[in-house]
């Protein structure tokens, strides 16, 4: 049985070495799409894969190029606009409008009333648009490769098997690719003839590669060079490029143009020569460039009826015997509104109607060099046809031997491409086949004042379709030169971007990935306890463990244990380890004793906050510093930029991925350590903000007693490869306390209670110390550390806000605020309020950047940002909606610290 | 063939001087030069001591604002071996594979060190990604076949 696709709801066979487009054709499929806005018929047109006009689905990916992809067996094929059917439209009903909705109306219309956009914008894109994406399939995510090459040569025809011949023999590494199998865009005959012997000769050397079917869809610094193969997306990262993508046959702009039955000579000759298939009964053909006759021969071969060849008068010597000729004639017009029906033609004598179903248009080329206006001049180099179109073989090849020898004289070959001859436009006719952009829409956008190709462009979309320009670029670029009187910079070619070609999403998508999770050593511990872990900057964290107030409850009355082995951890050694952190930090480290810890803010030298930490004092004379989970890395380049700036003799080590760290918290954190070491940890040998190294179960662990949550508490940093061990022991030893983790809900409470500040949940970007409450961190009265001068001169300005505690749903707060008349136990959403704007009276004066409500206090605590009077005083009496918020200091929760300093 | 294996060995960083760093030479252990200033110096796991204490009385001369710091923990190691190792690791990274050496950066979006070999690329991710590129290695190259196998103890890397 012969092999087969399914193209709506039929089986079309597939001929040996068939394109989907082909197979359609062959099945007696003639219009292929509906035109953008205007819904007109469109067939086959350049079977190269450069125009718009076989756009189809292929299982369910929209915007596949059905001329130069293969036809496979079992395929599901389907048109893409047209309603109710692509055959019949009647959308096509549009056209009729058309007048009445000229280039550029939906940038006038709809602005008023304002409601009919959204009408509007609905019908417009129901009417417009290029398939539709699967919705019931997920994407197919493509591997993505990287590939070296000395050299990558983009298209494998005469001039890039050339260039990748030259550069092979010169003992380079060569990646040469092409969007198709090599030769099988051309016809049979010389040309494919010369293709196939040098892709042979390119095919012997060992350090070719040859990647057929890979499509450059763009180039990028580097260069890099995109490329879109069958399920893999490659990106080629080349010593130097050369661009061999050759050219496309100039579109021809006359009335009727885009009607099926018109055909560039390339497209017809390849349908007849490679497929077995006529473009039409009987053809009229129209050739200005010196490829056409070969073209013409090749279908006349295939038995197609020549009615007539309108050419200059010396080609009427190369034309096949018994085809009439008309010389130095142009075309006028097509005849026929859904298919070509007849031709009319000017000459000298007059005008002059052919009956035909076929016109076959070879009007000269114009170079596809958008991959080489993407790249630099150097190392990108173009040959053959792209820069110099319609070259002779044996000129391609010398072309391609000296591009891939590294001779092109790019400035030459770059200027050729720019100055690419104009093609010839009617005064009627469709330019852009992809946005339906006719030379009346040009020349009403010039007429409005859009005065440059570039803002022509933007202004009718021109250029902006599938193709990308390859059809109607130059059209563009030469009608904005010749409007313009001969401008070069109006009628400058449109910049050239990614990319060149229709890539799908899901190839690009590829290449990207987004979920890059850093990862404690305990994370298994965490997900067997039943944590709740979710992102918390980079890292998957656990946020609870089922019952987050138990887990709080643990912390205050007993003993939990927290992993924050997320910290960030730096060494700081060298002779001059405590200049640096001295002069880089605003806290006083003279007086820093060796096992004793400060806490310590980092400022910018804006004199703002960006992290803060903990720094130890070493016995070496090196220096311990922690810093918050996501800012290890931004500290550690704080520090070298500094270390280098000052050309210091210090060494910084970023210790987070080898060290874990533990808190153990809670009234019994002592009694649970001393279970399982021997080391000291009474108050007087193991104080308050002191630091040991102590072993705990065995496990070696630098111990820092410190108190974010408020409650006696060490943090037990340790090798990393030992956490488990320590978290297992930890917990055991803990049973008879009850002891259980608790993760960062828990947290958020224990904290707040202390009033201690969350960078970036609590800050923003402009913050001082003033402004949060902290001048205590900083000794003012050092001689200098980064941000001090800008702390002086703010120092002089009023404070314009503060951040300060809150009491939330206090039934005491001042004045009729509370006029629902809650009462503070009665409030038990209180973390709902976060973000809440801050009244005093009916004046906005802040808001609340966290909050909970606090079992142990029996009322909401938060702290929240509140603008000052002028003379730094805030208002207290607050609400937030219907409750009352009174402004308190903080901490609110033991404010004398006994607890953590037991 | 393709396979993804576990690594065991021991690292030492040292963080010194340009001088002192280049005075480190490679004795029964493999050095990797990562910065002006810094080193990664590995062996065979059970040589982890005898190198730390090598390293150090070596730096220690040179610069003694030296630090040589075992840091085995910060890594997680693996290899990728096999004729399909190279193609696989195009798959993950745009770092040009030496014949045999060292390379460092990007591999699956993460900061990686790579020690090179004919058939075997040893990769040190910092820990907390260990995970991560096992993951991202299994997907990006299932398509080649990729396996998991046991824990492999390494031949010493130079």
């Amino acid at each position: 049985m012969a092999p087969s696709f399914e193209f709506e709801g039929k089986q079309v066979p597939i001929a040996q070495g068939d394109t989907i487009a082909s197979a359609l054709y062959r099945a007696g499929v003639r219009t292929f799409t509906r035109s953008l806005k205007l819904h007109r018929r469109r067939g086959l047109y350049c079977l190269t894969g450069d125009c718009p006009n076989c756009l189809v689905s292929v299982d369910g990916v929209p915007g596949t190029r059905s001329c130069t992809t293969p036809a496979d067996a079992g395929m599901v094929v389907e048109r893409e606009d047209g309603w109710p059917s692509t055959d019949h439209d009647l959308m096509r009903l549009t056209e009729a409008a058309h007048p009445l909705m000229p280039v550029g109306f939906y940038y006038k219309t709809f602005i008023h009333p304002r409601f009919a956009w959204p009408v509007a914008e609905k019908i417009i894109r129901k009417v417009t648009g290029l398939g539709r994406l699967p919705e019931d399939r997920a994407p197919d995510i493509r591997p993505t490769r990287h590939v070296r090459a000395d050299v990558l040569v983009v298209g494998a025809g005469v001039a890039g098997l050339a260039a990748a011949g030259a550069a092979a023999e010169r003992g380079e590494r060569v990646l040469i690719c092409d969007e198709g199998e090599i030769g099988e865009k051309v016809a049979p005959g010389p040309t494919q003839d010369r293709i196939r012997g040098l892709a042979d000769e390119v095919r012997g050397f060992a350090a070719v590669t040859v990647l057929e079917r890979h499509t450059a869809v763009g180039m990028y610094d580097g260069p890099m060079v995109a490329l879109d193969g069958p399920r893999e997306l490659v990106q080629v990262h080349p010593g130097r490029v050369v661009v061999a993508t050759g050219a496309v046959e100039y579109h021809g702009v006359f009335k009727g143009n885009d009607v099926p039955g018109v055909w560039q000579a390339r497209g017809a000759a390849r349908l007849a020569g490679v497929h077995g298939l006529l473009p039409g009964a009987r053809a009229v053909a129209v050739i200005a460039g010196e490829e056409g006759a070969p073209h013409v021969a090749t279908l006349t071969d295939a038995g197609v009826e020549i009615a007539a060849v309108v050419a200059a008068l010396d080609h009427a010597d190369v034309m096949p015997d018994g085809v009439r000729f008309i010389p130095d004639g142009r075309i006028v017009r097509t005849h026929g509104g859904e298919a070509v029906r007849a031709v009319t033609i000017e000459t000298e004598a007059g005008r002059q109607r052919i009956a035909c179903d076929a016109l076959i248009l070879s009007l000269g080329l114009s170079p596809r060099d958008d991959l080489l206006r993407m790249g630099p001049e150097d190392p990108v180099v173009g040959a053959g046809d792209v820069v110099m179109p319609g070259c002779s073989l044996d000129e391609a090849v010398e072309s391609g031997h000296r591009a891939g020898s590294g001779e092109a004289d790019t400035s030459v070959d770059a200027a050729a491409s720019h100055d690419a001859a104009c093609p010839s436009m009617g005064d009627a006719g469709t330019v852009c086949l992809c946005e339906d952009v006719s030379v009346e829409d040009l020349h009403r956008a010039w007429d409005e004042g859009y005065r440059s190709s570039e803002i022509v462009k933007r202004y009718t979309t021109a250029t902006m379709g599938p193709c990308q320009g390859a059809m109607c670029g130059l059209h563009l670029a030469c009608f904005a030169k010749e409007r313009s009187g001969g401008s070069r910079k109006a009628g400058a070619r449109t910049t050239s971007r990614p990319p060149a070609r229709p890539v799908s999403l899901e190839a690009l998508a590829g290449a990207v990935h987004e979920v890059i999770e850093k990862r404690t050593a305990l994370h298994d511990r965490h997900l067997a306890a039943g944590a709740r872990l979710d992102w918390s900057g980079s890292w998957k964290r656990p946020f609870n463990y089922g019952d987050w107030r138990s887990e709080y409850l643990a912390v205050r009355e007993r003993v939990s244990l927290m992993d924050v082995g997320t910290l960030g951890k730096m060494l700081i050694g060298g002779r001059d380890a405590g200049s640096l952190v001295d002069r880089v930090f605003p806290t006083r480290i003279e007086d820093l004793a060796p096992g004793r810890s400060r806490y310590l803010l980092a400022l910018g030298e804006a004199g703002y906050v960006f992290d803060d930490g903990l720094v130890c004092a070493l016995d070496d004379g090196r220096y311990y510093l922690t810093s918050t989970s996501g800012g290890a890395d931004g500290m550690e380049r704080w520090l070298r930029e500094w270390a280098d700036r000052w050309a210091l003799h210090a060494n910084i080590v970023n210790q987070t991925p080898m060290l874990g760290a533990i808190v153990v918290a809670g009234p019994h954190a002592r009694d649970l350590l001393a279970s399982l070491s021997d080391d000291a940890l009474d108050p007087v040998s193991f104080p308050y903000m002191a630091h040991r190294e102590i072993a705990v179960a065995g496990v070696p662990c630098r111990a820092i007693r410190v108190g974010f949550v408020g409650e006696l508490a060490y943090e037990l940093h340790h090798p990393r490869s030992r956490g488990v061990e320590l978290w297992d022991a930890l917990m055991a030893a803990g049973t008879p306390y009850d002891i259980r983790p608790h993760g960062l809900d828990a947290l958020e409470l224990l904290r707040l209670e202390k009033g201690h500040v969350y960078l970036a949940q609590d800050t923003m970007p402009d913050d001082t110390p003033a402004k949060l409450g902290m001048e205590w961190a900083v000794a003012m009265d050092k001689p200098d550390f980064v941000g001090k001068v800008a702390l002086e001169r703010m120092a002089q300005i009023p404070l314009e806000r503060k951040l300060v505690g809150l009491r939330i749903g206090d039934a005491n707060a001042a004045g009729d605020a509370n006029r629902n008349g809650h009462r503070g136990d009665a409030i038990h959403d209180v973390a709902a309020l976060r973000g809440m704007p801050l009244y005093a009276g009916e004046a906005l004066v802040g808001r609340i950047t966290s909050c909970e409500r606090s079992d142990v206090l029996g009322y909401g605590v938060g702290l929240g940002w509140l603008r000052t009077d002028g003379d730094g005083e805030v208002p207290t009496a607050l609400r937030a909606g219907d409750v009352a918020v009174s402004v308190v200091p903080a901490p609110f929760y033991d404010p004398k610290g006994a607890r953590l300093r037991a | 063939m393709l396979e993804l294996g576990a690594f065991e060995a021991a690292v030492v960083g040292v963080f010194a001087s340009p001088d002192a760093v280049a005075a480190v030479h490679a004795g029964p252990w493999s050095v990797c030069r990562v910065a002006p200033d810094e080193a990664m110096v590995v062996a065979e796991a059970d040589d982890g001591e005898q190198m730390l204490g090598a390293l150090e009385a070596a730096v220690g001369a040179a610069d003694p604002d030296g630090i040589v710091l075992e840091t085995t923990d910060g890594w997680s190691a693996c290899t990728l071996s096999g004729d399909a190792s190279r193609d696989a690791f195009s798959y993950l990274s745009e770092l040009e594979l030496p014949d045999e050496g060292f390379v460092q950066g990007a591999v699956a979006d993460v900061p990686v060190r790579v020690i090179v070999e004919q058939d075997v690329l040893y990769l040190f991710v910092p820990a907390m990604w260990g995970a991560y590129l096992r993951d991202r290695i299994m997907t990006d190259c299932a398509h080649l076949g990729v396996r998991e196998v046991e824990t492999v103890e390494a031949e010493v890397v130079r």
